[in-house]
């Protein structure tokens, strides 16, 4: 059980991570436009998703069980990643969010634009518990293998 | 040593997961919050407010006022061109007053914030700007040599202006209130006032504001109806 709610939230934390990024790169596009500013200098924001999504490629690659099957950090990465997806998603839809419909965007940015810097903080966190997880003591990586060789 | 640091990478890895989960969850919980307190409704019932109905009747005693006025059966002192002048404002104003936004409110059980705030912009658009301002307005200014555009209404003209200028201050303030729903925390009693509360609350100020206003169309109206019925 615990193997099967691992695996879906392994994988939902990568479906996530695109909804997420697509979202928050179709707010930025529109915000920044509007302030004729150039896109590039929001990399500030799009940086954290850049770096995890490095580390997840590296989890992935490196066959690293020590996160892969960390199922709070999963879980954790799930709760992030949704949050920034429906934050995203209320900032474009909700239409009771008054200032969305006052610029001809139909996005409400002075919402968007207080959670931004929650969001980079949380991605931040993540990443830092990424690299946290990756190292593993032999002994321990051993035990992990086994265990799930068992399984 | 190695085995201690990796130990305590562990440990930090555990703490960083732990606070994004809590800061997480309390921004996600926040956030549902938030998106339910804007999606409550209140509920209206326009039968039992006489502030709508009075209204209504105001503006239908406005129509009625003008309607009989023939410029070829009048013999006053006071210019035909002034009074076609008046007759016209006043129906362009009781156009303004039915629009459609006020009109349906009557078929609504419920109003939403969305609806508070599309009532108090329609009252800014159509009666504020359309009527009051466009129309009334420029009567009450003086011209360079002191006098006024239709100078039988000089008894009206400084509580037309007063009263329009009050209303412009006020009307800004509501729509302000609501407008800027978009900012997300725990509703406390205090800001619950100035949420949920004060657009129910605006909504009923808004009303009142149309009352007003109706009153100053009415009262022209009454004046007018008085001087071509000599």
């Amino acid at each position: 059980m615990k193997n099967i709610l691992n695996m879906l939230f392994c994988i939902l934390k990568y479906l996530l991570l695109i909804v997420a990024f697509v979202s928050t790169l179709y707010i930025m596009v529109f915000m920044f436009q509007r302030l004729d500013k150039d896109l590039l200098q929001s990399y500030r924001v799009f940086l954290p998703y850049l770096l995890l999504f490095i580390l997840f490629c590296v989890n992935l690659v490196a066959r690293q069980k020590s996160v892969t099957h960390n199922i709070f950090y999963n879980i954790c990465c799930c709760l992030v990643l949704a949050t920034i997806a429906y934050c995203g998603y209320r900032a474009i839809f909700d239409d009771n969010l008054l200032l969305s419909g006052k610029t001809s965007y139909g996005i409400d940015f002075d919402y968007y634009n207080d959670f931004i810097a929650p969001m980079e903080v949380m991605l931040y966190g993540l990443c830092i518990a990424n690299v946290c997880f990756m190292f593993k003591k032999k002994k321990e990586k051993q035990n992990i293998e086994n265990e799930l060789v068992k399984k | 040593m190695k085995n201690l640091l990796l130990e305590y990478m562990k440990i930090i890895g555990y703490t960083v997961t732990g606070l994004v989960f809590a800061y997480v969850s309390f921004y996600l919980i926040l956030n549902l919050y938030h998106s339910m307190e804007l999606s409550r409704k209140i509920s209206i019932n326009l039968d039992e407010d006489s502030t709508y109905s009075n209204v209504i009747n105001k503006i239908d005693k406005v129509t009625e006022n003008i309607s009989n006025f023939n410029s070829g059966d009048y013999h006053g002192n006071i210019p035909v061109g002034d009074l076609l002048t008046l007759k016209g404002k006043l129906e362009i104003c009781t156009r303004q007053f039915k629009n459609d936004t006020f009109i349906q409110l009557k078929d609504k059980s419920e109003l939403g914030i969305k609806d508070i705030y599309s009532f108090a912009t329609s009252f800014q658009g159509f009666v504020l700007n359309g009527c009051l301002i466009q129309q009334f307005y420029d009567l009450s200014v003086e011209k360079e040599d002191g006098s006024l555009p239709i100078e039988s209404i000089r008894n009206f003209a400084p509580f037309l202006k007063t009263d329009i200028e009050l209303m412009i201050a006020s009307s800004e303030n509501t729509i302000s209130n609501i407008n800027y729903n978009n900012i997300y925390y725990f509703t406390t009693d205090h800001t619950n006032d100035t949420l949920f509360n004060k657009s129910a609350h605006n909504f009923y100020k808004t009303l009142t504001y149309y009352d007003k206003a109706a009153d100053m169309a009415l009262e022209l109206s009454n004046w007018f109806q008085n001087e071509v019925s000599r």
